[in-house]
């Protein structure tokens, strides 16, 4: 009898940690097949290619913990990054200013999708769905679809090493670090989860519920802008395939983490982050083993695949 | 008891007005754009403009009646264009290699009857979110259609196009194919005691399960009829423009699908839609892209304005929902 | 004039749809007393509570605390009034720790520098919970704890805010006894404390036990006003009920049907454990345990509503033969009535007539649905059930609870079944629904339709059960004979008194 609760709980950690576990054994398979995957070199590669993912990740999260997808963050990392591209490039902005605006330009986005789910109480993938088809019809408009090179100031940014890594690697890092701290151990944080792991409870007791779901649409949005930064530091130009359904692969990185869709459960680290990089991780590692692209696109389905059916399995213990 | 009798009457009585104003009113002013229209651009009413609207809306109305019975069930099915999209490609591929029309339809049909299998049998049977079941599928599905391809297009046998993408008499092979859909679809979903279980699993799935509904099975064979619809959406969107590629499907055919069904009665709660509504919704939607080209309004801008119209669709589906309860 | 107790709320009103909910209401209380508030499902107490707690506003009425006029209209009222509600379903969030849960409101007095004080915070809840003897770590996560548990998170909630007036609503549905008695302990403490307790329930042993004062409530009205020390069970009945109910009893002998349903070794981890028993024809068979004991759990699992690790069923069938039968081929044959008629009973967005005829669609299925028929069908049972509703297209939400139960109980009889599952058959049901509720099972009975039922009510286990299986634990201990039914009897073995099996 004993024995057999012990080895329920013992599965119940093992699917609890099953994505670490994957992850190890990942890396594990990788180096084995390739000796180049466990170079210095080769994992900041992998950092830097995961800091857009990580940044509209760590959004995403926010809007997931409250319990709201947001499926704009792809077009709108794109909108904001294009939007400021052009102007500093055609208009001759400030760069410097244009960098800057790119995140707050996520985060009107971001106000947008927020007040027409809360105020005007619309179903919220829906709603962020649609912001999509407009914000990449807009894009294409303003940009006809020519890539966008960025100044030397923006590029500048990727020279300053910090620690031997690039300034954005460490800047996404810090504010992963900050966002997660800000998650777990402030009234706004908390809050937040409250409203995501029991939206009438919160309301009951007096929680300004809409407030904390736009605040979380918000950070969503700004997060999104602030992948387009990181992007137009990370390969200096905007090109027509940026964002383009980033908003499944943050959706796939961050559940694969293990935040939950029903919302309150959640991190940004280790969760979110975990997510990110194991995604992250196997591409680069395909990619090295000469593997198409569409392969990538099916091992990530199957993988999300597979974490969800251990999700429900430990539902049902 | 004559409280209850009364309030049950009253009750009833004002929900039935709430309806039948919102209907009104919905109609009036449907009414009254289409008159606009005929002032504006005369043309838009030219009998050829009408069937090649119908014609385009065709291949997003079978779509939208599988769309329409997933969410009946209360689902949702995200692969629904993406599995049109492989099965399309897949089947050109084998009409290419054997040049038999045949094999080409039964490859296409089984990709399909195989993605439904394997989303009804994630969301019954694993119970993974069908969100998440579906977003898996048109993942793969997408990762496979470009791996067959390889972004080029595929062109289909003439026999093929034959078949299924001429006129028989002044009746476009889609437009009969659609028609002949969607009756049997709204017969099985209004007449049938396999419809009213779908609605009731919509509506409550838990207590369907106490009345003895085996709702997994149910749910299986709902996310199945919606794989054969997009495997008849392939068959005939390749026929009418004679290629398969990549461009089948994009997001704005997978947003198309879902407003259509929407538009067409269906709400993302669960529990309410007809399947003919998916016609009046996707003819609605393509006859909107079809004024907005007459208009000389390029394809970007339509999607700009398409996104903001589904967004009032969206609105749309919250007040007939508020209407509906109150 | 002269405002005589701390706390008075004098001539509510509230309507609701139809509904006159609180209909001139007016209710006193002392400091360092605690008063009951009784009536059944609908008398008008939750509305009460509700409108204190601020979470619903009165249409008209005036509130005195400590002899000033004050007005609740929202929680914030509500707060500033220190009027704390423990809810029936404890509100709690369950992503967030024990001390978050309890300082939800306070948050910000643990902020410093814009970061959580977790050191100081896990302290005080430590200390708040201990002073209600609650046995629970604060950095917990509240999902892992147990409902009394959470429960206790709602207390020390109203004890942070010092709150003056502390309001239970039915707080012991779903308590283990242990849970139960502490909860008793806090409250007796919360009276020394001179504090005003509101208690609301409809069990009349609770109200017996610890109040000092009861208010009887029927129809939005109050009914009677009774020192606990000076009143008779009798009284009180009569002013919850009304006025002398008929009760419906089983006068039948016992008999000894042929079995019909047989079930083996049935184990679904962790609420059922081995459970064996056989029900026969003709016979009212009841579950009887406290509430968490697994009654429901069991027949879920004989369903496969939720999967048993391992069991076997069998079934008699037409020809008369015991045959292994799986869940879910048995909840096609059988008719279950289901606990909570809102959350897996009805379909409320639907009209009657469909959902009289849900369980068994095949009936008026050639191909297609029969619709006329299915219209005429429901008519025959709405007269058959009494429902009073004006047509069969009414939708069944607009229904009160006694009619929305009829309407489930008439979908099942049209299934004709030869075993009929019945768990709480009059839960939220007024008196004259319930005796006709208890005369339909009889007649059932009487039928040849073997009926197993689970019932909270101890009344209803001693005048409709042939037979009575005990259970504790998940699992069966004890069954009980017709003759030798009785409520002590019952009470003691639940509890696993007799025996002296404790664990």
């Amino acid at each position: 009898m004993n024995n057999s609760i012990n080895i329920k709980n013992l599965k119940l950690t093992a699917l609890n940690h099953a994505v670490y576990i994957f992850g190890v054994i990942t890396i594990i398979v990788f180096s084995s097949l390739s000796e180049h995957f466990l170079t210095s070199t080769n994992w900041i590669t992998i950092l830097r290619n995961s800091t857009l993912m990580l940044s509209i990740g760590i959004g995403l999260t926010f809007a997931l913990i409250v319990g709201e997808l947001d499926l704009s963050v792809g077009a709108n990392c794109r909108f904001a990054a294009s939007v400021s591209a052009l102007l500093m490039v055609n208009h001759g902005w400030n760069p410097y200013l244009c960098m800057i605006l790119m995140p707050l330009l996520g985060g009107f986005i971001g106000l947008i999708n927020g007040l027409l789910v809360t105020r005007v109480k619309l179903n919220a993938w829906l709603v962020t769905l649609s912001m999509k088809l407009a914000l990449v019809g807009i894009v294409v408009k303003l940009t006809n679809t020519v890539a966008i090179n960025m100044p030397q100031e923006v590029l500048n940014f990727r020279n300053i090493k910090i620690f031997g890594l690039s300034s954005f690697i460490v800047f996404i890092l810090a504010v992963m670090i900050l966002m997660q701290i800000i998650l777990r151990y402030s009234t706004f944080g908390r809050k937040l989860v409250a409203v995501g792991s029991n939206y009438a409870a919160a309301e009951k007791l007096g929680i300004n519920v809409k407030n904390y779901k736009l605040a979380a649409f918000i950070i969503s949005g700004f997060f999104a802008g602030l992948g387009g930064m990181l992007i137009s530091v990370n390969l200096g130009s905007i090109t027509r395939e940026l964002g383009d359904g980033y908003e499944f692969t943050a959706v796939s990185a961050v559940v694969l983490g293990g935040v939950s869709l029903a919302g309150g459960e959640g991190s940004v680290f280790p969760k979110a982050f975990a997510g990110v990089l194991i995604l992250t991780v196997i591409e680069n590692g395909l990619t090295m083993m000469g593997a198409d692209i569409y392969l990538f696109q099916i091992a990530k389905a199957l993988i999300i695949f597979v974490m969800m059916y251990i999700d429900s399995i430990k539902n049902k213990m | 008891m004559s409280i209850q009798r009364y309030c049950a009457k009253k009750k009833n009585a004002f929900m039935n007005r709430r309806d039948k104003t919102f209907i009104l009113a919905s109609l009036a002013a449907g009414a009254a754009l289409l008159l606009a229209i005929a002032f504006a651009k005369p043309g838009f009413y030219a009998a050829k403009n009408i069937s090649s609207i119908l014609i385009q809306c065709s291949a997003v109305a079978i779509m939208a009646a599988g769309q329409i019975y997933v969410m009946v069930s209360g689902g949702i099915d995200l692969s629904i264009p993406s599995v049109m999209m492989l099965s399309g490609c897949i089947g050109a591929l084998v009409m290419r290699q054997t040049n038999n029309i045949l094999l080409g339809i039964l490859s296409i049909m089984a990709v399909a009857v195989l993605a439904g299998l394997f989303n009804g049998f994630s969301v019954a049977k694993l119970k993974i979110n069908a969100f998440v079941a579906t977003m898996i599928t048109m993942l793969v599905a997408n990762g496979l259609s470009l791996k067959v391809t390889k972004s080029s297009s595929i062109p289909v046998p003439q026999e093929f196009t034959g078949l299924f993408g001429k006129y028989y008499g002044p009746v476009h092979a889609n437009i009969a194919v659609m028609i002949l859909c969607l009756i049997v679809l709204q017969f099985v979903l209004t007449k049938t005691g396999f419809g009213r279980c779908i609605y009731a699993i919509g509506t409550n799935e838990k207590s369907a399960q106490a009345c003895g509904i085996r709702t997994d099975k149910v749910k299986i064979q709902v996310f199945l009829i919606s794989g054969i619809l997009s495997g008849i959406a392939a068959i005939v969107l390749t026929a009418r423009i004679a290629s398969s590629s990549l461009s089948l499907a994009s997001d704005s055919t997978s947003l198309d699908v879902i407003a259509a069904a929407i538009v067409g009665g269906a709400s993302i709660k669960g529990g309410v839609g007809t399947a003919v509504g998916a016609f009046a919704g996707a003819f609605i939607i393509n006859g909107l892209s079809n004024l907005l080209v007459l208009f000389g309004i390029d394809y970007y801008s339509i999607q700009i304005i398409k996104g903001m119209v589904f967004i009032f669709i969206t609105y749309f589906d919250t007040i007939r929902a508020k209407a509906r309860r109150a | 004039m002269e405002r005589r107790s701390y706390f008075e709320a004098v001539n509510l009103h509230k309507y609701f749809p139809g509904v006159h909910a609180l209909n001139d209401v007016t209710i006193t209380a002392d400091k360092g007393s605690v008063l009951g508030i009784i009536g059944i499902n609908g008398a008008g107490k939750s509305t009460f509570m509700n409108a204190l707690a601020g979470e619903l506003a009165i249409d008209s009425g005036e509130y005195y605390i400590g002899g000033e006029k004050t007005e609740i209209r929202n929680q914030k009222d509500s707060e500033k009034n220190r009027i704390a509600l423990i809810h029936q379903e404890a509100v709690v969030f369950k992503d967030l720790t024990v001390a978050e849960n309890v300082f939800i409101y306070n948050l910000k007095d643990y902020t410093k520098a814009g970061r959580l004080q977790y050191k100081k915070m896990y302290e005080d809840a430590s200390r708040y919970l201990s002073m209600i003897g609650a046995q629970v770590n604060p950095r917990e996560l509240a999902k892992n704890i147990t409902v009394g548990e959470k429960q206790m998170i709602e207390i020390a909630r109203a004890l942070v805010r010092d709150a003056e007036i502390v309001l239970f609503d039915e707080p012991t549905s779903s308590l283990s006894l242990e849970e139960k008695e502490n909860l008793f302990r806090i409250i007796h403490q919360l009276k020394e404390q001179q504090k005003i307790v509101m208690y609301i329930t409809h069990f009349l042993d609770e109200v017996l036990k610890i109040c000092d004062r009861t208010v009887v409530m029927r129809d939005g009205e109050v009914t009677g006003d009774f020192r606990i020390r000076e009143v008779s069970t009798r009284e009180l009945i009569t002013g919850i009920a009304g006025h002398e109910v008929e009760t419906v009893v089983n006068q039948g002998e016992e008999n000894e049907g042929e079995e019909v349903l047989k079930i083996e070794n049935l184990n679904c981890y962790p609420a059922v454990k081995n459970i064996n028993f056989s029900v026969h024809k003709g016979e009212i068979l009841g579950l009887w345990g406290l509430l968490g004991s697994g009654r429901t759990e069991i027949i879920r699992s004989i369903f496969a509503l939720d999967k048993p690790d391992s069991g076997a069923i069998y079934k008699r069938n037409k020809e008369g033969k015991m045959l292994k039968i799986s869940g879910h081929k048995l909840l096609e044959e059988c008719a279950y009535v289901t606990e909570d008629r809102h959350y897996d009973g009805l379909f409320m967005a639907m009209p009657i007539w469909k959902n009289i005829t849900m369980a068994n669609i095949r009936n008026f299925s050639n191909g297609m649905m029969d619709v006329q028929k299915e219209h005429e069908y429901s008519i025959k049972m709405i007269e058959e059930m009494q429902i009073k509703t004006p047509d069969e297209n009414v939708l069944v939400e607009t229904l009160s609870g006694g009619n929305q139960q009829k309407v489930i109980m008439a979908r099942c009889i049209g299934k004709n079944p030869d075993v009929f599952f019945i768990d709480e058959p009059t839960r939220g049901v007024d008196v004259n629904a319930k005796s006709f509720i208890h005369r339909k099972i009889l007649e059932l009975a009487r039928q040849g339709c073997a009926v197993v039922m689970v019932s909270s009510e101890i009344e209803e286990n001693l005048n409709l059960c042939d037979r009575v299986l005990i259970v504790r634990n998940g699992t069966i201990t004890d069954e009980v004979r017709k003759t030798d039914i009785s409520k002590q009897n019952l009470m003691d073995l639940c509890l696993g008194i007799k025996e002296g099996q404790n664990e």
